[in-house]
């Protein structure tokens, strides 16, 4: 990995999470998405969307809100889909470096939202002196420019110190240790499903994850036509399912 | 209703920009003091010079009321600035509205809509959404990861403007009318039958337990996956794991102990030759 | 008394973190809320109900309404969550004779007199001190955003 490279993960990184623009959290923030782009810039656009697909499994029922941000996908996906890629690993592999990445990012989220206040009381300056034209400085500039500090530059360094360890590492590695990492890669999309139906899996819907999990295996059908087959069942539910009782009902009788 | 350019101040320029400046801007300086409250103050920087261009003490007045504290959804609270600038306008041009009662208006919505919009947006949208997507790309195109990109931005910015421009046009009453026939919370019904149907194909094809485990007697090897639990129903072990994990997640397990827990089988099995 | 499962401080009351996290992880289907003013504003109160999460009641009453509300009869299909904006509404209530199972302090932003206690937690002196009052009537106060993130212990701050 050259400089370059290592300073480009870091701009996507930071375009990732700084919110600039806001939809870069529904999109970049994404390992699919941040994941086909690290690859783009190494070089394996399809790998880079491969990996960053498998990585982007576990992190399927992500919620952020109120500020929160239980983990760092965008981390994640970028460096695990860089030491993909310059490592050689195989998706699994990549997967089980990736998830702790996620873990420890997050350290970055919370600084900014802890040192955000400062630009609000430029603002509130702003606004007493009745410089409004000055306000996206404090909205925009000023913030974005510290954040941009925080994102690049550490993720950068972590792609390209990191990229020369891994391969190293994943050598060391023999056998038994490999199989256990591919294993555990295996085993982590499980999780973003099951936090996914943490929001979905309630009442009559209920039946419809046994349903997706039969046609599913039997038939080898691909997710969109699938997709599409559960869209138009979810129609036709709602069609038959008329007025729903209440919730007091439930609850009292 | 008001119609936009009759007799109004603000612009449709300035609408727009404003819309732009929400929908792209909220979250730069995102902060645990005030939220999205600078932001807001951003988006009505257009808005004030419009209104109140010769009178500074209302303008700041106003200013002053849009940095509170505020934090929404995104795309659906775009639906409470398109309503608090009409109220702006409306005040501005005269009609008695008390400062409190906007500033009241923002604090009452945007707690709720964020809970109806997060569940519906980042609970339901994007995971059908990525998991069709990610399934495309790993059948080995990129294609997966740029429509997906398209698609959700496309989504996202449409229902962006239409709710701000619902909430301009339509004003409070209108908006909670709609709000009261219920028609997000059965959109979310669907799309909950909708997601578990995915969620159910994604264990089938993305969650992978495999048995390496034999039974050697002198006559014959009794494999276990393939003669056993394949013959039950294929990828069985996956979607019971996948269930346990949800189990032990609703009562209380965080993911870090989810991860710890899948770390330990893995390393378990690994190590004596169960899983591969 | 009522089946309380949770009871947590937020400015905000209803909203995200409180659908996405708290209501799932501990089964809620009815939620409280104990705020003066918001029960007696009639808009506030539409808005509550026309955005209520699927499959949840809401209420939204005076203390003294919560206190003889909650009052009434345990029923264990019914998993009350509280949500109140300021810990002073909570001390009102034990002294009214209802048990707290803990008391959660999400967010409270700096308002009027308050300073920031912990992360976007602010409180003022009223607060503070109804937090004392809660720690010393042997209930377990916390900070925590959403059940994912790490719990912070408020009597080792006061």
């Amino acid at each position: 990995m050259t400089v370059i490279q290592a300073i480009l993960c870091g701009l996507v990184y930071f375009l990732a999470i700084g919110n600039l623009p806001f939809v870069g959290l529904w999109s970049l923030q994404r390992p699919l998405v941040c994941g086909f782009i690290t690859g783009i810039i190494l070089g394996d656009p399809l790998t880079g969307a491969m990996t960053g697909a498998s990585i982007n499994l576990v992190y399927l029922g992500f919620i952020s809100a109120g500020g929160s941000m239980p983990a760092d996908m965008a981390l994640a996906g970028i460096l695990g889909t860089a030491f993909a890629i310059t490592g050689g690993l195989d998706a699994q592999t990549a997967l089980s470096v990736a998830v702790p990445i996620g873990l420890l990012g997050t350290i970055v989220w919370y600084g900014r939202m802890t040192f955000g206040s400062i630009f609000v009381h430029v603002a509130d300056r702003y606004i007493e002196n009745g410089e409004y034209n000055k306000i996206w400085r404090a909205n925009v500039l000023y913030p974005q420019a510290l954040t941009a500090l925080i994102t690049v530059i550490p993720c950068a360094l972590a792609a390209y110190f990191g990229a020369s360890y891994i391969s190293g590492f994943i050598e060391a590695l023999s056998g038994t240790a490999l199989t256990i990492f591919t294993v555990i890669g295996g085993m982590l999309p499980a999780l973003g499903v099951a936090i996914t139906l943490q929001y979905i899996f309630k009442g009559d819907a209920k039946v419809f994850l046994f349903m997706g999990f039969i046609i599913a295996t039997y038939s080898g059908l691909d997710l969109l036509p699938l997709g599409i087959i559960a869209g138009l069942s979810a129609l036709i539910y709602m069609q038959l399912k008329g007025n729903n009782n209440s919730v007091e009902d439930e609850i009292y009788g | 209703m008001a119609k936009v350019d009759e007799g109004n101040l603000i612009r449709k320029k300035d609408l727009f920009r404003s819309w732009l400046i929400w929908e792209n801007l909220p979250q730069t300086c995102y902060n645990y003091e005030r939220m999205m409250g600078q932001a807001v103050a951003h988006v009505f920087v257009p808005i004030s010079k419009r209104l109140y261009n010769d009178d500074p003490e209302k303008k700041k007045e106003m200013m002053k009321r849009e940095i509170e504290f505020f934090n929404v959804h995104i795309e659906f609270g775009a639906v409470i600035i398109g309503m608090i600038i009409a109220m702006e306008e409306q005040k501005a041009k005269g009609k008695p509205i008390p400062g409190e009662f906007i500033t009241s208006l923002k604090t009452s919505l945007m707690g709720p809509l964020s809970g109806i919009g997060d569940t519906i947006f980042q609970g339901v949208l994007i995971p059908i959404l990525l998991a069709m997507c990610i399934d495309l790309t790993l059948k080995g195109t990129v294609w997966g990861a740029i429509i997906y990109t398209v698609a959700i931005i496309a989504i996202a910015w449409g229902m962006s403007y239409g709710t701000f421009m619902f909430g301009y046009r339509a004003g409070a009453d209108a908006v909670m009318d709609f709000l009261e026939k219920g028609i997000l919370n059965k959109v979310l019904q669907g799309a909950e039958v909708m997601g578990c149907m995915v969620m159910g194909g994604l264990i089938s094809s993305y969650v992978k337990m495999h048995v390496a485990l034999e039974i050697v007697s002198s006559t014959q090897t009794f494999k276990i996956q393939e003669q056993f639990l394949d013959a039950v129903i294929p990828n069985i072990l996956p979607f019971g794991f996948t269930l346990l994990i949800y189990w032990l997640m609703k009562r209380g397990w965080t993911s870090l102990k989810v991860i710890g827990l899948i770390v330990v089988v893995g390393i378990l099995g690994g190590l004596f030759g169960i899983l591969s | 008394m009522k089946n309380i499962v949770f009871a947590r401080v937020d400015d905000r009351l209803i909203h995200g973190e409180v659908v996405t996290a708290w209501v799932p992880t501990y089964n809620i289907n009815h939620i409280v809320i104990v705020d003066d003013v918001v029960a007696s504003d009639p808009f506030q109160r539409r808005v509550l109900k026309a955005l209520a999460p699927s499959k949840v009641r809401v209420d939204a009453f005076t203390v003294e309404e919560a206190i003889q509300d909650l009052r009434k009869p345990f029923n264990e299909k019914e998993r009350v969550l509280i949500l109140t904006k300021s810990p002073v509404a909570y001390l009102k209530l034990v002294e009214g004779g209802i048990e707290l199972p803990q008391v959660n302090l999400g967010g409270m932003g700096i308002r009027g007199e308050r300073k920031t206690f912990i992360k976007n937690v602010a409180c003022d002196q009223e607060e503070i001190e109804a937090i004392r009052n809660l720690v010393d009537k042997g209930i377990h106060v916390f900070y925590q955003l959403v059940p994912e993130q790490r719990l912070i212990e408020i009597k080792n701050l006061l």
